[in-house]
């Protein structure tokens, strides 16, 4: 695995990461990926993707309005908030990585 | 202006639209818009660890409803992925949205084609697939370096992204697709298509095709022109990328494979698209299945039941007018592109009156009229179905002529006394034949000349004496006093 490959996957997850943690990195990720491709000695020819591990499908509920959480309580897990809102660094001006 | 000789313009839209559903998709909070900020959150649409999202059955409903109004391919099989990226509005660090698997798959919505009117065209689409939507980011304005403000109340609300084949070849048919597509909602109650509130957000990509130097038909590189929230700023922005990126191809000759799709974003104050600046690595959303939500399995019969529950879509309401009520392509076009209220109205006066080219042509003229400029609802209108269809019927029966009636009808938005009383407050009353017929001698007798082209042939010259009779007497029916001059000058 290259250095720029282990760059960008920590930009990605927004890592700062020091030259030292980069090549201490290197040797974990590639023991994460060959582990992982353990799978792709399997003869998979035949076999249905699966879309997810489970047996249930159609879990449903009905459109209903049940009471939200009280936002100070959920606040108590902000760093920052002010009149109703959470506070973050601006963000204008800083190149969006991705936007939907 | 597109100048069709320089180049073909080539555009696709992506909507997003917002499904009109109670709570959430994936959790119980309301998403009534204009709520005071993060009052409409919980642990699921906020991202706690541990919180179990579950399917809103409404917004599903709503998704295959829609689809199947656009003749898309319903999915037997659906499920749902995770889209990651880091945004502050985006409090799971991903959006729960459809990859591979969308509900609705291709389809097409035909629309009149702009620039032979009436004449339909389908618009292809791709897919349309059901997300949550983000949360709302309030920068500050100033530009200043204090903090952003993050209201989560919209995250987790249903969108339903509409994604269309690139097969939009002018500004004008951007705009009718959008149209045809807000109406179509509209029937089918899906979303109120509300762009101030954001219930419908437009991304357009948008390229040329231009001849490069060996005269053959190359690609310019593609832009996606992002969240433009009005169908005027749509047709601008596409107007002026086609301008623009027909200039840039002179300088840089830069085809499609040389350059990647870029993002911009339309300045609505300056008119003018301007580059999102983006970090070099392209956006990579590492898709995969989420776990915590199960697939969808529909089957051949479910989905054959919603297609029976489909109501009557625009397109076939306006030729079952044409063919119910006689009236034309363009009467039918007007009424139905008002709503569907400004149908079930033109209907009921149709069938009271059974005068249905009347009934369109007065809805056209004067009631559409007046609640265009008025903001006003036709169910509140104060001249409803009952007192249009008396007042149509006087008209039809020839004891109103039409001068009058518009202002017998003018009367009737602000008095709700019943017809006849409108009409005798007016003064209008039937003049009897004799008294007319005095007005016509007199008429006569002051313009011979008129009389003498007439009976020269030009039949037309009597015209003048009606609006003379009116003026002697304003109830005066035009119908009859022409009848009378002709008679008196035949029988002279």
């Amino acid at each position: 695995m290259d250095i720029k490959t282990i760059e960008d996957v920590a930009l990605l997850a927004r890592l700062n990461l020091t030259p030292d943690e980069i090549s201490g990195l290197r040797g974990d990720l590639e023991n994460i990926l060959a582990y992982a491709d353990q799978l792709s000695a399997l003869n998979t020819e035949g076999v249905q993707p699966l879309a997810h591990p489970g047996d249930i499908v159609n879990a449903l509920r009905e459109d209903e309005v049940v009471g939200s959480l009280d936002r100070a309580v959920l606040q108590r897990n902000s760093p920052k908030s002010d009149d109703g809102f959470y506070l973050v660094p601006a963000v204008l001006g800083e190149a969006k990585l991705t936007q939907e | 202006m597109v100048k069709s000789k320089d180049y073909d313009l080539i555009v696709g839209l992506e909507v997003h639209v917002q499904l009109q559903t109670q709570s959430k998709l994936f959790c119980g909070c309301c998403t009534s818009f204009g709520a005071q900020p993060n009052t409409q959150t919980c642990p699921v649409c906020t991202g706690m660890p541990g919180a179990l999202p579950v399917l809103n059955r409404r917004a599903l409903q709503l998704a295959i409803r829609t689809g199947l109004a656009l003749n898309c391919d319903i999915a037997t099989f659906t499920k749902w992925d995770r889209k990651n990226y880091f945004y502050p509005d985006l409090p799971k660090g991903y959006q729960v949205s459809q990859f591979d698997l969308p509900v609705c798959g291709a389809g097409y919505l035909a629309i009149s084609d702009p620039s032979s009117r009436l004449e339909s065209k389908p618009i292809r689409l791709i897919r349309a697939h059901l997300e949550e939507d983000a949360g709302k980011s309030l920068h500050d304005e100033a530009g200043g370096l204090s903090d952003t403000r993050i209201d989560l109340n919209r995250a987790g609300t249903p969108l339903l992204e509409i994604v269309s084949e690139p097969d939009i070849r002018s500004p004008l048919e951007a705009k009718a697709f959008l149209s045809e597509l807000k109406l179509l909602l509209g029937y089918l109650g899906v979303s109120d298509c509300n762009m101030q509130e954001g219930s419908l957000r437009v991304d357009a990509n948008v390229n040329l095709h231009v001849l490069n130097d060996d005269q053959l038909s190359v690609a310019t590189p593609i832009v996606e022109v992002k969240n433009l929230n009005s169908f005027r700023a749509v047709e601008r922005a596409v107007t002026y990328e086609a301008e623009r990126q027909w200039k840039l191809w002179q300088q840089d000759k830069l085809t499609i494979d040389q350059r990647p799709k870029q993002t911009r974003g339309w300045n609505d104050a300056e008119q003018v698209t301007v580059p999102q600046r983006e970090k070099e690595e392209s956006a990579d959303y590492r898709y995969f299945p989420d776990p915590d939500l199960v697939p969808i399995v529909l089957t051949a019969d479910e989905i054959s039941e919603y297609r029976a529950d489909l109501c009557e879509l625009p397109s076939e309401i306006r030729l079952r007018l044409q063919k119910d009520y006689e009236v034309s392509a363009y009467d039918s076009d007007v009424m139905v592109n008002q709503g569907r209220e400004c149908v079930q109205y033109f209907e009921a006066v149709a069938k009271k009156t059974n005068q249905g080219k009347l009934a369109a042509n007065w809805i056209q003229q004067h009631v559409l009229q007046v609640i265009n400029d008025s903001d006003c609802e036709i169910e509140e209108f104060p001249v409803n179905v009952d007192r249009l269809s008396s007042l149509i019927e006087k008209v039809h029966a020839g004891e109103l002529d039409n001068s009058r009636a518009k202002d017998v009808f003018q009367a009737m938005l602000t008095d709700p006394s019943p017809l006849e009383q409108v009409i005798k407050a007016l003064g209008i009353e039937n003049v009897a034949d004799d008294e007319l017929e005095t007005i016509c001698r007199e008429l006569l007798e002051q313009n011979p000349q008129i009389v003498t082209d007439y009976q020269g042939g030009k039949k037309q010259a009597i015209g003048s004496l009606i609006g003379q009779a009116k003026k002697k007497n304003p109830n005066a029916n035009p119908g009859r006093v022409r009848e009378l001059l002709i008679q008196i000058i035949e029988n002279t």
